[in-house]
């Protein structure tokens, strides 16, 4: 089912329930990783992703479908976690503690992280970008949308997406090229 | 020699993530769960269209308030003891007691003035004439 019959679905009277189901099935998996992918936490990554379905929930008989719902999901999801990432950001400052270290020693003792020691690397790598970079980097290089979408979910102009793309890429490549 | 472009590696691109068994189902009845017990409080209802107009008919009232407010600081009062006097001065006014209008203050100096004259004995002024006026100009008066 497409999204624009979920959306007529769930307009009609009693299927708001089920239309959301379908909804939740559809795009639960693909904004988990999303999610995931940012926070490194399989914990947290839940909590986030139950948090921006609730929101869509509420939100969903306002959308007037200027956007389509895919990236509408996405921006909610994108800034649940910006949000989320702010405030442990915050935490780990009055902590003084770093919170990119943070994340890397979640990693590290991750019992959901099944990959060899060059994606360990990779993965501490992007942990190191500044947050709207790594949503950036991370919609770009595995979710591989397009950068129109991606301007769709954040806001932001393709240019500077493309430059901020660009810019994690470098880094991420130094990174390694130090590290491996 | 050309440098090895790590992130284009194929392998990078696999999620190295997992989730514990069966998760994804769970995640979607907890979801499920969640939004059946918020109840169906999602569609437009009649207090969601009125909202804004609250809010603006709200903003009035505290604008309102605000000003009443001020105006009752800000305006000098006045005692009761003058209040007590203007009530007093009242009650008199509409007993009847104190009949003062604005001609009556007009006129005072007015009513003194001929009052002075009627006191004049009509005896003086009879004999003022006699002594005064001789007999062609009293019958010219005729």
């Amino acid at each position: 089912m497409d999204d624009k019959d979920l959306l007529e679905l769930f307009k009609e009277e009693g299927k708001e329930n089920y239309a959301f189901n379908l909804i939740v099935d559809k795009y639960g998996e693909r904004l988990y990783w999303h999610i995931r992918k940012l926070v490194a936490s399989h914990e947290d990554a839940n909590d986030l992703l139950q948090e921006t379905f609730i929101k869509a929930w509420a939100a969903l008989p306002r959308f007037r479908e200027e956007s389509r719902l895919y990236t509408w999901l996405y921006r909610i999801a994108t800034n649940e976690t910006l949000t989320f990432i702010k405030r442990a950001k915050l935490k780990a400052f009055l902590s003084l503690s770093d919170y990119s270290r943070q994340l890397e020693n979640q990693l590290e003792a991750d019992p959901y992280f099944n990959g060899d020691n060059t994606q360990m690397i990779f993965q501490k790598a992007i942990m190191r970008l500044p947050s709207k970079q790594k949503a950036v980097f991370n919609m770009r290089y595995f979710d591989e949308l397009s950068y129109e979408d991606i301007s769709e979910i954040s806001g932001t102009s393709v240019g500077a997406l493309k430059a901020s793309y660009h810019h994690a890429y470098q880094k991420i490549q130094d990174y390694l090229k130090e590290t491996i | 020699m050309k440098q090895k472009n790590y992130i284009e590696d194929p392998h990078l691109k696999e999620n190295p993530f997992t989730v514990p068994q069966g998760y994804f189902n769970e995640m979607k009845s907890q979801v499920a769960e969640k939004i059946s017990a918020s109840g169906s409080t999602t569609k437009t209802g009649f207090i969601t269209v009125i909202r804004p107009h609250l809010a603006l008919v709200s903003a009035f009232v505290i604008i309102f308030f605000i000003g009443f407010a001020a105006l009752t600081v800000f305006t000098p009062r006045v005692s009761e003891s003058e209040l007590s006097t203007l009530t007093a001065g009242n009650k008199y006014i509409e007993e009847g007691f104190l009949k003062t209008t604005f001609i009556d203050f007009f006129d005072i100096d007015a009513e003194n003035e001929t009052g002075d004259i009627h006191t004049i004995p009509s005896d003086e002024v009879m004999s003022y004439i006699s002594e005064n006026i001789d007999i062609i100009t009293l019958t010219s008066l005729e």
